[in-house]
């Protein structure tokens, strides 16, 4: 979220817009930092906030004009997402694939009171493991392209989170075995999440979602586990959530528990309190209090830093025997050429001895993640 | 002009036999997204987009349900103080043009 510039202040509030306990509004932009809060609005995809709060004259803004064509470009890409996330299930549904849609779509057309409100980039499905290659078969035959090549053979079922891949449009689908890389991925279990699971009308046609509580648990991880300082619209999707009066708070308790999530809620709900300024439940805050394991709290910690291999590291903690173990350490250290080369640099000749001194950089404190 | 392509030749307006149809409504079909004073439209399938202005986006907006073309030129003439004579006939065109572009459709008699 950064720091506490006048900018930032502003941008966080805007990020409110709407919200019960939301202070602050009308909102009003100096005019020296018109431009500065409407590229802020665009990075962090609240343009449609900002047009919901100036109609409702609660922004006071000069460039009014700027954050209309903004808005106006970026649901014309919505729509065109919306288009091709039509043609996708409709081909996973042809393949007997089940789908659950995550993210951008779901959350815009059913937790906000407009989906103008919620501006999205790309597609992000859910697949069952046992229909991993089946789906990526699926975007193949529709011309779409990996982007970074799976590093040898069956590590995405085991130990991926999903693939990204390119349309022939040009835009992109993410495609998820589970919610997020790492071991918060590896612990909670993503078949059933298909248990918990409701449909939305989009085109004409009922697609498959998450329910509300297992939005507002992928909301919260995307938060805290996607980039850092996390961005202000996840952490609108998890307020959004909270307000939404359908999470199952019972239920998220036991999955905090079951899949070692409970630093990640305790963090998440933290930070919206935080950046948002918004008040949260009061059973967010007890799955807060909640006694996490040493090791949930050292994964969550190891996600913030690249020192000693964080992230990598803390993966090969999470996961289970030996054997798996060594399989994903071997990967690591010896990936499948092409990966190789998708993760080298521009003009730089893929090498594994570049790759191995990463642990000794590690070793010494240095950076570069796996 | 209400109705905008954002790409493509501008299609002819055809008339059908009969104007006064019973109830329109938006089409389950059409993807869209209403901007300050325009809605955006896309169709899944089909290249392009749509935008709504003026009276069209007036018109969609009243779309949230089922209303004949009486209605829509009552709810028209109110809103812009225009006499129903002076409008109905574009009120009729409009629906004949939204309907032929696939945004909205024809409730059938007795149902919506």
């Amino acid at each position: 979220v950064g720091e506490r510039s006048p900018l930032v202040s502003l941008t966080r509030r805007l990020a409110s817009y709407g919200l019960a306990g939301a202070s602050g509004f009308p909102l009003d932009v100096p005019e020296a930092s018109t431009d500065g809060f409407l590229s802020a609005l665009l990075a962090q995809r609240l343009t449609g906030l900002g047009m919901a709060a100036w109609e409702a004259g609660q922004l006071g803004l000069s460039q009014s004009g700027a954050l209309l064509a903004s808005q106006r470009e970026v649901m014309f890409s919505v729509l065109g997402i919306e288009r091709r996330l039509l043609r996708v299930v409709a081909d996973f549904e042809e393949e007997g694939i089940d789908v659950l849609i995550l993210k951008g779509p779901a959350v815009a057309h059913t937790l906000y009171p407009d989906p103008a409100w919620r501006p999205f980039g790309d597609i992000d499905l859910l697949v069952r493991t046992s229909d991993w290659e089946a789906a990526c078969a699926v975007l193949e035959r529709q011309g779409s392209a990996r982007l970074v090549p799976e590093p040898r053979p069956g590590f995405d079922t085991r130990f991926g989170k999903g693939a990204e891949y390119r349309c022939p449009d040009g835009l992109e689908v993410d495609l998820h075995r589970t919610l997020v890389v790492g071991p918060f991925g590896l612990w909670l279990d993503p078949d059933e999440l298909f248990l918990h699971s409701d449909t939305f009308l989009l085109g004409g046609r009922r697609l498959r979602r998450l329910e509300d509580t297992a939005i507002m648990l992928h909301a919260c991880l995307h938060a805290i586990l996607g980039p850092n300082p996390p961005l202000l619209m996840p952490l609108r999707d998890v307020a959004q959530a909270m307000a939404s009066g359908s999470i199952d708070w019972n239920l998220l308790r036991e999955w905090a528990v079951r899949w070692n999530l409970g630093p990640v809620l305790a963090r998440a709900f933290g930070t919206v309190e935080e950046a948002l300024e918004v008040p949260v439940p009061g059973e967010a805050r007890s799955i807060s209090m909640l006694e996490s394991p040493r090791r949930a709290r050292k994964a969550l910690e190891a996600s913030f830093t690249e020192r000693a291999g964080g992230p990598a590291v803390a993966t090969l903690r999470a996961i289970p025997g030996i054997r798996a173990k060594a399989a994903y350490a071997r990967t690591l250290l010896f990936p499948g050429r092409a990966f190789l080369t998708s993760r080298s640099g521009v003009g730089e000749r893929p090498s594994y001895v570049r790759r191995w001194l990463k642990p000794v950089r590690w070793l010494r404190g240095g950076t570069g993640g796996p | 002009v209400s109705v905008r392509e954002t790409s493509g030749p501008r299609p002819a307006v055809h008339l059908g036999a009969d104007p006064t149809p019973s109830r329109f409504r938006r089409s389950a079909a059409a993807l869209f997204r209403e901007v300050g004073p325009e809605v955006l439209l896309a169709a899944p399938g089909r290249a392009g987009f749509d935008a709504l202005s003026g009276a069209a986006t007036a018109v969609w907006s009243h779309l949230g349900r089922p209303r004949t073309l009486e209605e829509l030129v009552d709810f028209l003439s109110e809103r812009y103080v225009a006499p129903r004579a002076s409008i109905e006939l574009d009120v009729q065109v409009l629906l004949a043009e939204l309907t032929r572009r696939g945004w909205i459709e024809e409730v059938p008699r007795g149902r919506g």
